[in-house]
């Protein structure tokens, strides 16, 4: 009786395990259950609803981390983003996929929220994608206009972004800034190891039959670096792989997302970008040119933006 | 007896594991089924760009109906890409702007054909999840399309979910990008629809003007075994 017993137990687990087997042998449909979609759909509904609840549903803690003073003289509350180990956020442009972070000031009388101001992203490359974006913790400058002379009073901004890894989450959060006092320090410095892009110093632009040629002295850019160089591929006293990543540019087509390398020969480098201007894709934008131009393969080394109007008449939508 | 009752047993495991080891044959094939006819396209690595010809193709519906792309000839045709999984899909999906645009869509062209293709990887292959997605949101489509190998997605470079690529009567694409002007990734809705601006200028026999846009949302993510 026992024998028989243990023989059925032993059949039944066999079955079990033969039943394991199958239900595991369909990749592709137990891939689908194993990511349950109704938090990214209470994400989704989150996203519609401002309210700082949604940040605990999100791999990314986004803080007020302070204010710092621009070149431009003017300040910027500085956003602090946490993210989680493989999560990853992105720079203005996301390349082919993707979502930059979204800022709303609360309203304070006499002041504005700027263009926010990214640091230099990392590219993420995939078999079918190129994405720029923020792999590690980072700081986003907000940049304010107010009275002149008035320190930025207390204020908070309403935040939303995507965050993605295999999947994609929304997530958003209301940061609160104290009044900024005293002396801020400069905004130069990254204290994320991401650099801040210059205006343009090293490179020189030229345009010709629809093809960007950006040319300069690569080993100006390690000297103009405002961080030190930590790529142990690019000592100092040689010349940076350089590469150029676009902004968002309606009515300019690439042939691809980028980034796109130059050629460097005896500290020189060159790079020529083949563009598709089309004016009625403009969207009424004045036709430009934007992008940064990346010195080396770390985060923390020079970066420098690119800003070149495209002279050409634009078509009203 | 003691015998005999074994027997049973045995018989009745074999059985059983049979039927398991057919079941599971059946969904493989099942599975081979879907990716034969996503493959069965005329259109192996070529990229469709606006203005083109978009060359026919073979797809497969959420019912494992297969159709020719040449099957809504001489009518408009708007595909939209979508993954229940995206917030970004979802969202504007949710908020009704997806039936509005068909809606708005029809008024000027009833003939207008809605495809939806879910082409991402670890989703395309569970027809059912796309169905009910599509149904629980009120998107009433001419056709509903899994394509788990990517292999339509890539005909059209389709990047995120939602992009939409707009196809007219003579099968030239005319449009392709986001979905709407929105500024905060569809959260709140933008002022043009670039599915009805293109049916708009094309049923008043202008250019579709822009006819190319950045779209916005998640990446498809097609299936890893399918890159390249």
């Amino acid at each position: 009786m026992i024998m028989r017993f243990r023989f059925l137990v032993l059949t039944v687990c066999m079955l079990g395990a033969a039943w394991q087997v199958f239900l595991n042998d369909k990749p592709a449909v137990a891939t689908m259950q194993a990511h349950p979609t109704t938090p990214m759909l209470k994400a989704a509904g989150a996203f519609n609803t401002a309210n700082a609840g949604a940040q605990d549903k999100t791999p990314v803690k986004a803080t007020a981390a302070g204010w710092v003073k621009l070149a431009s003289g003017q300040t910027a509350a500085v956003v602090r983003f946490e993210i989680e180990n493989g999560w990853h956020m992105y720079w203005q442009n996301p390349g082919d996929s993707g979502a930059p972070p979204l800022a709303q000031l609360q309203a304070v009388n006499g002041w504005t929220l700027l263009e926010p101001i990214f640091p230099r992203p990392s590219i993420l490359k995939t078999p079918d994608d190129t994405e720029f974006v923020y792999d590690t913790s980072w700081e986003w400058l907000l940049p304010m206009q107010g009275p002149d002379g008035v320190a930025a009073p207390a204020c908070s901004f309403d935040l939303s972004w995507m965050v993605c890894k295999e999947r994609c989450i929304v997530g958003q959060a209301r940061v609160q800034f104290a009044a900024a006092t005293g002396e801020l320090p400069a905004a130069g410095l990254a204290r994320l190891g991401r650099s801040l892009a210059t205006v343009g110093s090293v490179a020189t632009f030229n345009i010709k039959d629809q093809t960007i040629t950006i040319s300069g002295n690569a080993i100006n850019a390690t000297s103009a670096a405002s961080t030190p160089n930590t790529n142990p591929n690019s000592p100092s006293n040689t010349a940076p792989a350089v590469q150029c990543i676009p902004a968002v540019m309606p009515g300019v087509s690439l042939q691809s997302a980028g980034p796109f390398p130059a050629t460097v020969a005896n500290e020189k480098f060159t790079l020529t970008i083949p563009l598709e201007i089309q004016p009625h894709n403009a969207l009424g934008k004045p036709l430009v040119f934007n992008g940064l131009l990346l010195f080396g393969q770390s985060s923390g080394e020079y970066c420098e933006n690119i800003h070149l109007p495209l002279n050409m008449q634009v078509s009203q939508p | 007896m003691k015998h005999s009752r074994l027997t049973a047993l045995l018989t009745g495991c074999a059985l059983l594991f049979g039927a398991a080891t057919f079941a599971m044959a059946d969904d493989t094939k099942k599975d081979k089924k879907h990716d034969k006819a996503a493959a069965a396209t005329d259109t192996k690595e070529k990229r469709v760009k606006v203005g083109e010809q978009v060359p026919n193709f073979s797809m497969t519906d959420v019912n494992g109906k297969t159709m020719q792309f040449s099957d809504f000839s001489g009518k408009t045709v708007v595909m939209e890409w979508v993954n229940p999984g995206c917030p970004v899909c979802a969202g504007i999906t949710k908020a009704g702007l997806v039936t509005k645009m068909i809606a708005d869509a029809k008024v000027i062209d009833p003939n207008v054909v809605f495809v939806m293709v879910n082409s991402t990887g670890d989703t395309a292959n569970d027809p059912k999840a796309t169905a009910t997605y599509l149904a629980d949101n009120k998107v009433v489509a001419n056709a509903a399309v899994i394509d788990g190998s990517g292999v339509i997605g890539k005909m059209f470079d389709a990047k995120t979910t939602p992009a939409v690529y707009v196809i007219d009567s003579k099968g030239t694409l005319v449009y392709g990008g986001a979905f709407d002007d929105s500024s905060d990734r569809g959260s709140t809705p933008g002022k043009t629809n670039y599915v009805i601006n293109a049916l708009t200028q094309l049923k008043a026999g202008e250019k579709v003007s822009p006819d190319k846009t950045k779209s916005y949302g998640c990446g498809v993510k097609y299936a890893k075994s399918q890159n390249g």
